[in-house]
């Protein structure tokens, strides 16, 4: 079906089976959505960790998280086997982690990252100098918008460092959502 | 379908079980609910910071942060000279910043804050006070939504104190994406 409606100066409208196209002759400021909007289709991901990963960094040991459990995965890019993102349609994309360590004794420095398969630029969530007591949990959290392009793979990582041993552990729970990772293809 | 007329330019918005319609402007955009989404006029920046600004607050001091390299900028309203966001449309933002702070000496206090040119309304993404001793790292990260109209202006700010002289700098690089700044129109 296309349908045209055309008055003097008047946005058209061209519709068919799966879209609508709407065009207008003169500048108007914005796009204005009078009721809410959902899809079922744009990528989006919400993962988060069902258990605690126990002594994976603490000696510098740069961790890629693999969140293992799903609660929101349209169109299923987020593979929660290896904790991969590939991106399905190049965009913008906005992130958000927050990642829960506690360690078993003194550390130096704590960051939570995001990387990509596009180039070895690394794009801090977090990141902590300093002396920090055993025991406590520090969480590492952050958000950012990301360009990238269609078959670019994105990872969330943790390093703990100051000891020689791993004596950092990422806090998981299968009742508590401690440790997550979410993004979406922004409209 | 419905289709809804269209009368004096006015915005029109209709909708049906899978689609929507739309006014856009300028040029025709298409909006489809069956694929993923994306859109190259939605206001939408990240920006972050290529080089460490040196020794800039820890004595109190109030530094507007400009973040001098944008990879994401659409629109272009974030100018990258002045740091400053330029709200195009009116509507409700999210923004999200990470500004990773390191003092050189002891200091006691230190926050982050989205500022405004509606109002003399500070929102703090971080606010911390206590001992902070010397050579240590920390990050300042939030999120915020706020509801802004067209022509304001926004920009952040970091304050660092608790030391007579500027011993706090803000950690930049070219090549890892430390302190950045990010905000969109949100649908």
């Amino acid at each position: 079906m296309t349908t045209t409606n055309v008055l003097n100066n008047a946005p058209l409208i061209v519709g068919t089976p799966n879209q609508v196209s709407v065009s207008l002759p003169v500048t108007a400021p914005a796009l204005t959505l009078a009721t809410p909007v959902t899809t079922s289709t744009q990528p989006m991901f919400a993962v988060y960790l069902s258990n605690t990963e126990a002594s994976v960094t603490g000696d510098g040991t740069v961790h890629q998280i693999t969140y293992d459990t799903v609660l929101v995965n349209q169109g299923s890019s987020y593979n929660n086997s290896n904790g991969q993102f590939t991106v399905p349609v190049s965009g913008n994309y906005l992130f958000t982690t927050c990642n829960i360590t506690s360690t078993s004794d003194i550390t130096t420095g704590y960051s939570s990252s995001f990387a990509t398969s596009a180039s070895a630029t690394i794009y801090y969530a977090t990141y902590y100098v300093g002396t920090f007591s055993s025991g406590i949990f520090k969480p590492m959290d952050g958000s950012i918008i990301l360009p990238l392009t269609i078959g670019t793979t994105v990872t969330v990582s943790v390093t703990v460092s100051g000891q020689a041993t791993k004596v950092a552990s990422l806090r998981g729970s299968s009742s508590t959502i401690y440790t997550y990772w979410c993004g979406w293809l922004m409209l | 379908m419905p289709l809804t007329n269209v009368v004096n330019n006015a915005p029109v918005v209709s909708g049906s079980t899978n689609q929507i319609s739309v006014i856009r402007s300028g040029i025709t955009d298409t909006v489809s609910l069956n694929t993923p989404v994306t859109t190259s006029t939605q206001p939408a920046f990240m920006a972050y910071l290529s080089a460490t600004e040196s020794n800039v607050s820890g004595d109190g001091t109030t530094v507007k942060v400009v973040y001098d390299t944008a990879p994401v900028n659409q629109g272009a309203y974030y100018d990258t000279t002045t740091g400053e966001f330029t709200v195009p449309v009116n509507g409700n933002y999210i923004f999200t910043a990470s500004n990773i702070l390191m003092n050189t000496v002891l200091v006691t206090g230190y926050n982050a804050a989205l500022n405004t040119s509606a109002s003399g309304v500070i929102y703090y993404t971080s606010v911390y006070a206590g001992t902070y001793p010397a050579n240590s790292t920390r990050t300042t990260v939030g999120s915020i939504f706020l509801p802004l109209t067209a022509g304001t202006r926004v920009w952040m700010t970091i304050t660092s104190s608790g030391n007579g002289s500027p011993v706090t700098s803000i950690l930049g690089s070219a090549t890892t994406v430390y302190t950045y700044f990010c905000g969109y129109l949100v649908l």
